[in-house]
């Protein structure tokens, strides 16, 4: 049953799977029609196919970790959390929001993270 | 008795000389292996390797590149699409803002024109590269610098596929080589033990860690003579 634990324990999964680098893991949370699109604006990819290959084709952040409750409405869930990045040798922080909904079988049918490449703090 | 003694001595003896082989042996492997990379001709990439990066569709994007002519720099397509604000650097540290002149998403090269930075171009080899032929390849990453990762060329293949943007493409002919290959290899050159560049690292293959694709010098001679060397508009994201 897709409930809201159900639906938080997953947002949790996937913050941990992305943390670890472990795509695999990160692909398990998603339905295999869903879709992703990281940062909105950026480039939907539609299909778990274009999923992996945006996963395995672009740099994970190093840590990312909820910063609160996950926040859930009927069948969509908002997460708050913190990316930690490394680029051109600095590591960064970033503040992100994702927000994804679930189908039937309690996978992601999409995710949109929300930040700004313009809000990193040099840590 | 004595016979007997001697006889179990001559098998001890010969236990020690053959331990002595193989132990003689397995150290000159061991100080042998790290000299084989250690060539003068790794000089030349040593003065034309660079870090290429930028900001795409709210990703960092970063990549290896070397300097193929003065002022001019290449790297993989998908490096530099959608950058509007192209970094180059080079192992010391030094930097400079670069401008898109070359792009080719079917083959994933791309050339930038940088000034003002260090850098002594490497010259491409004149014939393509054999199987069993071996060199190293020069990757820069920003904050470890130049390194040096070993490469045996399996084959060479004509590779068709998806291009950056996941459209049906001839991409052209590819190295398959041996290689501990990372993403933040692409862009980087394979040099041959003569210091010319044999291919340009296209892509790590998936689920075999030590095996990578690289894009073959008859495609990158075929690129920078279908190239005008002016500035390009910034090119959309690649689709991954």
């Amino acid at each position: 049953m897709v409930d809201a634990q159900h639906m938080r324990n997953i947002m949790e999964q996937y913050a941990a799977s992305v943390s670890a680098g472990d795509v695999e893991a990160i692909l398990s949370c998603y339905a295999p029609e869903g879709s992703c699109q990281v940062p909105v604006g950026g480039p939907v990819h539609e299909g778990i196919d274009a999923i992996r290959a945006f996963y395995e084709g672009n740099e994970l952040a190093e840590t990312l970790v909820l910063t609160g409750p996950v926040r859930v409405a009927g069948r969509e869930a908002a997460a708050p959390m913190v990316a930690r990045v490394c680029f051109d040798g600095v590591d960064y922080e970033l503040d992100v929001v994702d927000v994804a909904a679930f189908n039937d079988d309690g996978l992601l049918t999409s995710l949109r993270a929300f930040y700004s490449l313009d809000d990193l703090r040099a840590v | 008795m004595l016979f007997d003694q001697l006889k179990r001595w001559r098998r001890l003896l010969l236990w020690l000389a053959a331990l002595g082989l193989l132990l003689g042996w397995s150290l000159t492997w061991a100080f042998d292996a790290p000299e084989r990379p250690v060539l003068a001709e790794r000089e030349n990439i040593r003065a034309a390797a660079v870090h290429v990066s930028g900001r795409a569709c709210g990703q960092f994007s970063e990549g290896s590149g070397f300097a193929i002519e003065p002022g001019l720099v290449l790297t993989s397509a998908h490096v530099v699409a959608g950058v509007e604000e192209i970094t180059v650097s080079t192992p010391n540290g030094s930097s400079g803002i670069g401008v898109l002149v070359g792009f080719d998403p079917d083959r994933d090269i791309a050339a930038i024109s940088v000034t003002n930075l260090n850098v002594s171009p490497v010259a491409v080899a004149p014939v393509v590269a054999i199987a069993a032929e071996e060199g190293d390849v020069g990757t820069v990453h920003r904050d470890l610098g130049l390194e040096f990762v070993p490469y045996r060329v399996l084959r060479r293949v004509p590779v068709f596929g998806k291009n950056i943007y996941l459209e049906e493409a001839d991409i052209g002919y590819m190295l398959e080589v041996r290689s501990l290959l990372a993403a933040g290899d692409s862009g980087a050159a394979l040099v041959n033990v003569d210091g010319e560049v044999v291919a340009m690292v296209y892509a790590v293959a998936r689920g075999q860690r030590d095996q990578g694709y690289a894009l073959d010098r008859d495609e990158i001679v075929g690129f920078l003579a279908e190239i005008d060397r002016v500035p390009l508009p910034t090119p959309p994201c690649h689709s991954f």
